[in-house]
């Protein structure tokens, strides 16, 4: 038994130092980019969160931003969150936009449509508003992919001092959204006949979804920071209630209890929770070629342990993580698979950075 | 003596402010549980409430240290020119202290540092818990008789 687990420990071990890494930094000077997406083999968008939305051609920042951007509400964690692009984008040039919008008062999360032409953004049109209102700058979630089916889903953070709301279903805070691409509600969404509830709910009961993907069964998995401790990631389904703020497996900063609960009936349980918090910034499925025995991995990038965490998954089971990239000693808010497999990280600072990762 | 009397009556009225502001925040945040459907048994609720005392001090404290030093040195100085009762002083300071020091670290950090304290009712509970507290400085500081 001492045999097996030993060869067990080695295994993984050996698995988990599979690769030696190689990090070029191709962007500096950008204002803590939120987020990254190739258009084609050569070309990325890159968004900051002052509002700036960048070029990235042959693995060079273009000097020249995009005009167009909606104006953007900077201050605290608020800003241009999130970059998508439309599943017909070679045909329509179609993309979405995740942002902050309003005064210091009375601001919220809102997602536009644009068409990218060249240099410009044309026939920008806002399709979606977090309801209500918030008089605070934090947590405002902001991711956005497709669905299988074309749908939209968005997730929008409960606001910090408003984390009640995530329980009840009669506003957007703390919840994920699906919306179609026209901001209007899909007919066959969960809560659509459901009297009280705003018919865009998806799941509830989320404190800061800030990592959000399909994965390889076209299933969804989130990320949310947690308070001190408690971060999580989930597979998310529609009607499920995860749990925030009546359960939570972190304390509040003040050192309170946000809920003397971790687990309670009709509350999902997270795939994984961390304690204490690495502060989940962005996430990407791993499908490339550059790191093979990755394939199928959820890579979570991690601010306060300025790392990224490879999760390996068999079902719903946790079968393998691994803490990587650790020596760059950076923030790192998201993290992409590039066109051919290589691995891009964006720090989040005044001076950000893109880092390219490929295997040495 | 007066002076040594006076810090222990304060540090007596920063331990009395602390507990009761977080008791009294503890049983906002279970509230806001029980509003969501969550039960909370006796049994839990006083687990909690103990966990928070201690849990929520370190950082509490200090805010209700400098709130409650400011209003008594504040109280102090009004009661030479202003002829109301020396207690009185203390009472109300103690009071607004608390409130204006909640509002003022969430002006600063952009969001409420005691949850418990983030809506009107859990912020005058707070006020109510800064009024306790100066009463207990009242109680124990050599307060002059004549206007006590």
């Amino acid at each position: 038994m001492k045999m097996i687990f030993a060869l067990l420990i080695l295994t993984l071990s050996t698995a988990a130092n599979a690769y030696e890494f190689e990090y070029e930094t191709i962007v500096t000077g950008v204002d803590h980019p939120t987020a990254l997406v190739f258009i084609n083999q050569y070309t990325a968008l890159l968004t900051e969160r002052n509002g700036g939305l960048r070029y990235i051609r042959d693995g060079q920042l273009d000097p020249v931003p995009i005009s167009g951007v909606p104006e953007v509400f900077v201050a605290g964690q608020a800003g241009l969150f999130d970059v998508l692009l439309d599943p017909e984008f070679n045909e329509n040039q179609t993309i979405y936009l995740s942002f902050a919008q309003g005064s210091a008062k009375a601001n919220t999360l809102k997602i536009a449509r644009a068409t990218l032409n060249d240099h410009e953004l044309q026939n920008v049109e806002v399709i979606f508003s977090v309801q209500p209102l918030r008089d605070t700058a934090f947590h405002y979630g902001g991711r956005m992919i497709f669905l299988p089916d074309g749908t939209l889903l968005l997730t929008s953070g409960e606001g910090f001092d408003y984390r009640t709301k995530a329980q009840f279903l009669d506003n957007h805070f703390g919840k994920t959204l699906r919306i179609n691409t026209d901001g209007s509600v899909p007919a066959d969404n969960p809560y659509i006949d459901t009297e009280d509830a705003l018919p865009e709910i998806y799941s509830y009961g989320h404190r800061n979804l800030q990592g959000l993907v399909l994965g390889i069964n076209q299933e969804i998995y989130a990320h949310e920071h947690g308070p001190m401790g408690g971060d999580e990631l989930n597979l998310i389904e529609p009607t499920k209630n995860y749990g925030w703020p009546a359960i939570t497996n972190g304390v509040d900063y003040s050192g309170a209890h946000v809920s003397p609960y971790s687990s309670y009936a009709g509350m999902e349980q997270p795939l994984v929770y961390w304690v204490p918090s690495i502060a989940p910034g962005g996430m990407t499925l791993y499908t490339g070629q550059e790191f093979p025995q990755w394939q199928g991995n959820l890579l979570v990038a991690a601010l306060a342990e300025k790392s990224v965490r490879r999760v390996a998954l068999e079902g719903r089971k946790i079968v393998q993580q691994e803490t990587l990239f650790t020596d760059l000693e950076q923030r790192l808010r998201d993290v992409r698979t590039g066109p051919d497999g290589e691995i891009y990280l964006l720090t989040d600072a005044d001076d950000g950075k893109v880092i390219r990762v490929t295997a040495k | 003596m007066k002076f040594i009397k006076a810090v222990f009556a304060y540090l007596l009225a920063v331990l009395t402010t602390t507990a009761l502001g977080s008791v009294a925040a503890t049983q906002f945040v279970l509230a806001d549980l029980r509003m969501m459907g969550v039960e909370v048994p006796l049994g839990v609720r006083l687990e909690t409430t103990v966990h928070d005392i201690i849990g929520m001090s370190p950082t509490f404290a200090p805010i209700v240290a400098a709130a409650l030093l400011v209003a008594f040195l504040v109280a102090a100085l009004l009661t030479r020119f202003i002829p109301l009762p020396e207690r009185l002083w203390y009472l109300v300071g103690g009071c607004i202290a608390m409130i204006a020091a909640l509002l003022l670290v969430k002006s600063v950090l952009g969001g409420s540092p005691i949850a418990g304290a983030n809506d009107t009712f859990g912020l005058i509970a707070q006020g109510i818990a800064g009024l306790v507290g100066g009463w207990t400085f009242a109680r124990l500081c050599p307060v002059k008789e004549s206007q006590s």
